[in-house]
């Protein structure tokens, strides 16, 4: 027979009337009956949840006021079970709890911000988790059947060509379809100054796959805009509708500017979507093809190995990843043979479930957020011990209270049931506490702004939502059992007889060997977390006082590109040249060239190279190597030391022979006892590919990140391999940037008015953002960290103080005795230490496996850095110390005659 | 929907011509303090007139679900019905199992004297605010 659905009913159970609960279910059940019947299945239980929902509040409303009407008893006293449903309990204990904690407000605040601070901390660092993961990106209906498709070369993911997607796209059976996009910055104009904002090239189907709706207007129509049937339109993000059109409907139709070129509005994307990427920011959609400078073009997108769009599909129903990616991979391998007799070998695709992540950066930053939420995790453990701590305690103080209640006829069930929802109502306003302080974090953390490239935005949207909330009930709700259930049943199992006799006074041995098992646990976790936090910070320190090999203090920098204003190469040639030139003379400015990357900017290369007369490694067709195009005076701007030969210079331009800088690492690896100027190395197979001359030799520097092997790396004129973004680096005199930095944007602007120019910013800011995961986690853990050493001095000091308080009496006759107060005191001392020490040496054992996990996120740091871990021992036993010494010492300086009168 | 026994009593309360003075009301003991009936109250009310003998919780929910064309949730009813018992407007009786599955015994509800006279209160209260108002053209 069909049931009720169960939960449901049980719900209604808890809040309705006990007297009214017969009939009404009965009630119900016949509705139920008659539109399972009528309706079927799905549409009955989804009535009878509607009609449970619908009944919640009235019912508890209703339940409330007779209760209070009727006026209950306020001590639990002994269980009345006739008539009384869980429900009545319930309240009844929580009104008792309410007044309890309210009596003892010491107790109350104490607890609920020290729990506030654990439930925030989690609280904050899970809305990062919810807003990067679990959101996921708004607008996108039924995200469950999209897949990111990329090609796989030897492990390493690679974009795909054109004409491979449009093969596969038609020739599959597996994909109900495809799309492709890329995301390139655009300078929008039309009126008012051009901004640079993110464009995303998309195949027509690109919102028809993801299956959003369109604000207004529409979307490309999937079919008529595929390469090379593009229209001269464009869909701008609801942002951009809202900032730049105030969101006004007559949007439709009108132009923008992008790049120099106009292009007609079709329509407005929904709000909160920018791409399906979560937290990027795009501007505007366009057609990939359009024939727009600085984008995609015809010519890079005919070519079938160029590597330049990535994919998003939506799998048919019933496909799973393993056969399309088989049947994917079979089709795009005969696409590339077809089309150029199968130069590149085997064509592997990759196919991977989509998340608002790409799967690309999916591992790295879900190590990242394990680390955080580890680090939150343990903070609220400490806050946890110290509280249960407290509410052990108490319990102590209510023995007698509670042996009356016992011997009363009390059963230990509903005792405990009692000083549970004490907890639980401690536990849970700290979590609605802990909530607001994590909205304040969070706003925190999004302060955190890294200084990005132009163009590119990132926004995570970190505001509460159901998952959050619900996240910070169960913390609590757990939490809460977890740590006052051990307390709770210590406190009901009291021997009636001695404590109705008042135990303390015969002097017997309190047990504290809960207690001690927290303090030792809140001292490992205390460990860990310093340590963790230690390593973080030593990662920190040692990046910044790393040599770079540069030096970017009182370097200005400020990045152009200009295929946004729709030069060509030879325009571009042109303005670089121009604006060096001009940037000179400015005052102030005491060096300034430009150069296509920033140091540690990405790396880009040629590929591999070889030298005439030396092997390349076994396997490989070079040797691996990087580059920059620079103009002349580079290495005087930057500081970089030029060991041999010469810098470029003016002379060396595009018909000339190609030259290059190398740095001294590869100087030493081909000619380790030449002298390598003159000497020549090709990118590709000797005297097949380019050919560049050696000209000079510089100093090693890094180049792609803070931590590497030095790589073979060599500089070139970008005279004559030219790049249309080029970033202008300026060495300042001190106390000229502001006027520098207002006189380049006016260099600029004489230059080419239409061209965007971001603010110059201080090279050294722009390298901030490398060590962004170090910096946010070392800010983190440090101050958890912090936190954590707080709370474990306080729980230490609390346990120790809670023992010499109870062993009053005993110190009392053993000084009466005539015990000399030193031995006390050490007694004290070294009791109070075994448990924290203990601790220690345990949270030291499990920090050494621990801190492996971090090796990737503290570049240059030892997992077991001497130094991190000898001051955090030194740091935290000297707390530990401390704590039982001023309890101790308190102690002892009793009155033995008070002591014992007192017991 | 009035059963057959109960329209004759259904009509008669709704359209009593009895005329109505402030005084009384606030004399009348049998009106709850708070004075008026609330909408839903109300509602309720109307539904255990309307249905006579028949009136038990599913009835009326559905009775009111079906007038007012919104759903109407059978723990509001119950909250309601109890409250209207509490001010003494109405009565309960249980009946027998019924002889269906499940077997269950039904409580049936009637108005008191006092929930009748509430009742009748409080349409007559309506009508007269309602007087020489002609919604319809206001608001088209």
């Amino acid at each position: 027979m069909e049931q009720v659905p169960i939960l449901f009913r049980l719900i209604l159970r808890l809040v309705t009337d006990p007297r009214d609960l017969p009939y009404l279910l009965s009630d119900l059940e016949e509705d139920y009956f008659a539109k399972l019947e009528a309706d079927g299945r799905h549409t009955a239980r989804k009535w009878y949840r509607r009609q449970v929902a619908g009944s919640i509040l009235p019912c508890l409303s209703r339940r409330l006021k007779s209760w209070r009407k009727s006026g209950h008893v306020t001590n639990p006293g002994p269980p009345k079970h006739n008539g009384m449903s869980i429900m009545d309990g319930l309240l009844q204990d929580l009104r008792f709890a309410a007044r309890t904690l309210i009596k003892q407000p010491g107790f109350t605040i104490v607890a609920i911000i020290t729990l506030a601070l654990g439930i925030g901390a989690n609280t904050a660092i899970f809305s990062l988790v919810n807003g990067v993961f679990l959101k996921g990106v708004a607008g996108i209906d039924d995200p469950t059947g999209l897949v990111e498709i990329t090609r796989d070369v030897g492990g390493r993911v690679f974009d795909m060509s054109y004409p491979i997607i449009s093969d596969v796209r038609e020739g599959n059976e597996v994909l109900e379809d495809m799309a492709a996009f890329t995301p390139i910055p655009v300078a929008i104009g039309g009126e008012g100054e051009p901004t640079v904002k993110m464009s995303l090239s998309v195949t027509g189907n690109y919102f028809s796959v993801l299956r959003l709706r369109p604000a207004l207007g529409r979307f490309f129509a999937p079919d008529e805009s595929f390469f090379p049937n593009v229209p001269s339109a464009s869909v701008i993000s609801h942002r951009m509708w809202e900032e730049r059109f105030n969101s006004s409907p007559d949007v439709l139709g009108k132009t923008i500017v992008v790049n120099g070129y106009p292009t007609a509005v079709i329509g407005v994307a929904p709000p909160g979507f920018g791409a399906h990427v979560v937290g990027l920011q795009v501007g505007v959609y366009l057609p990939i093809g359009i024939p727009i400078p600085g984008l995609r073009s015809a010519e890079e997108l005919q070519g079938p190995e160029n590597g330049i769009l990535e994919v998003v599909g939506r799998l048919r129903p019933g496909v799973s990843v393993t056969p399309a990616r088989a049947a994917l991979t079979a089709l795009a391998d005969g696409a590339l043979n077809a089309r150029t007799g199968s130069a590149f070998g085997t064509y592997v695709m990759r196919v991977e479930k989509w998340g608002p992540v790409p799967s690309a950066a999916r591992t790295a930053i879900t190590v990242f957020f394990a680390v955080l939420m580890t680090v939150v995790a343990l903070v609220l453990s400490m806050a946890c011990v110290n509280v249960a701590n407290m509410i052990l305690s108490r319990t102590a103080e209510r023995r007698a209270e509670i042996a009356v209640r016992l011997a009363m006829g009390a059963s230990r069930r509903r005792l405990v049931r009692q000083l549970l929802t004490e907890s639980l109502l401690l536990f849970t306003v700290a979590g609605a506490a802990g909530v607001l302080l994590s909205v304040w974090a969070s706003n925190l953390l999004l302060a955190f702004e890294p200084p990005l490239p132009a163009g590119i935005d990132v926004e995570l949207d970190l505001g509460l939502d159901w998952r959050v909330l619900l996240f910070s009930l169960t913390v609590s709700v757990v939490t809460a059992v977890a740590f006052s259930l051990a307390p709770a049943l210590r406190a009901t199992r009291s021997d009636l007889v001695s404590t109705l006799k008042d135990e303390s006074r015969s002097g017997g041995p309190v047990k504290t060997r809960l207690r001690s098992v927290m303090v030792g646990s809140q001292m490992a976790a205390t460990v860990t977390l310093l340590i963790v936090a230690g390593l973080f910070l030593r990662t920190l320190s040692s990046l910044e006082s790393l040599d770079t090999g540069w030096d970017g203090d009182n370097v200005g920098v400020v990045t152009i590109d200009a295929e946004l204003s729709g030069m060509d190469r030879e325009r571009g040639r042109e303005f670089f040249r121009e604006l060096a030139t001009r940037a000179k003379q400015i005052t102030g400015v005491e060096a300034a060239s430009l150069a296509a990357k920033l140091p540690l900017g990405g790396r880009s290369s040629f590929g591999n190279i070889n030298v005439e007369g030396v092997e390349a490694p076994q396997g490989q067709n070079g040797f691996r190597a990087f580059l920059n195009r620079v103009t002349p005076g580079y290495f005087r701007t930057l500081n970089i030391r030029l060991l041999q030969g010469r810098d470029v210079s003016d002379d060396d331009t595009g018909g000339k022979q190609p030259v290059a800088v190398i740095n001294r690492a590869m100087a030493q690896r081909f000619w380790p006892d030449a002298d390598p100027i003159g000497k020549h190395f090709y990118t590709g197979q000797v005297s097949q590919g380019r050919d560049f001359e050696v000209i000079g030799v510089v100093e090693n520097a890094k180049y792609g990140r803070l931590v590497e092997e030095i790589p073979n790396f060599y500089y070139v004129s970008a005279d004559q391999w030219y790049p249309s973004a080029m970033s202008l680096h300026m060495r300042i005199a001190p106390g000229a940037e502001r006027a520098v930095a207002a006189q380049i944007r006016q260099v600029v602007r004489q230059l080419d008015a239409n061209l965007p120019v971001q603010p110059m910013q201080p090279m050294n800011d722009l390298l901030q953002v490398f060590f962004l995961p170090q910096r946010v986690a070392a800010w983190v853990a440090g101050v958890m960290g912090f936190v954590g050493l707080l709370l474990g001095a306080v729980g230490v000091y609390g346990v120790t103080a809670f023992a010499v308080g109870q062993r009053r009496r005993e110190i009392g006759v053993r000084i009466a005795l005539g015990a000399d107060t030193s031995n006390v005191l050490s007694l004290m001392v070294r009791r109070g230490l075994v448990a924290p020490m203990i601790g220690m040496v345990a949270g030291l054992a499990v920090t050494v496996i621990a801190t492996r996990l971090l090796t990737s996120l503290i570049p240059g740091v030892s997992p077991l850095d001497p130094l991190t871990f000898g001051s955090v021992i030194a740091i935290l036993a000297a707390v530990a110390v401390l704590a039982t010494l001023l309890p101790a010492r308190k102690a002892v300086r009793l009155d033995p005659v008070e002591a014992l009168r007192a017991g | 929907m009035c059963a057959p026994d109960a329209a004759k009593k259904c009509t008669a309360l709704l359209s009593s011509p009895k005329p109505f003075h402030i005084p009384s009301v606030v004399n009348n003991m049998a009106i709850p303090k708070s004075g008026f009936l609330a909408e839903f109250e109300l509602y309720v009310m109307l539904s255990i007139a309307r249905l006579g003998s028949e009136a038990y919780g599913a009835a009326i929910r559905r009775e009111i679900e079906g007038r007012t064309n919104r759903p109407v949730s059978i723990g509001a009813v119950y909250a309601t019905l109890g409250r209207l018992g509490d001010k003494n407007l109405l009565t309960s009786h249980t009946s027998d199992p019924l002889p269906v599955r499940g077997g269950r015994s039904r409580r049936f509800y009637n108005l008191t004297p006092e929930g009748e006279h509430a009742l009748r209160h409080s349409a007559a209260m309506l009508n007269r605010m309602m007087d020489g108002l002609d919604l319809q053209a206001k608001t088209g």
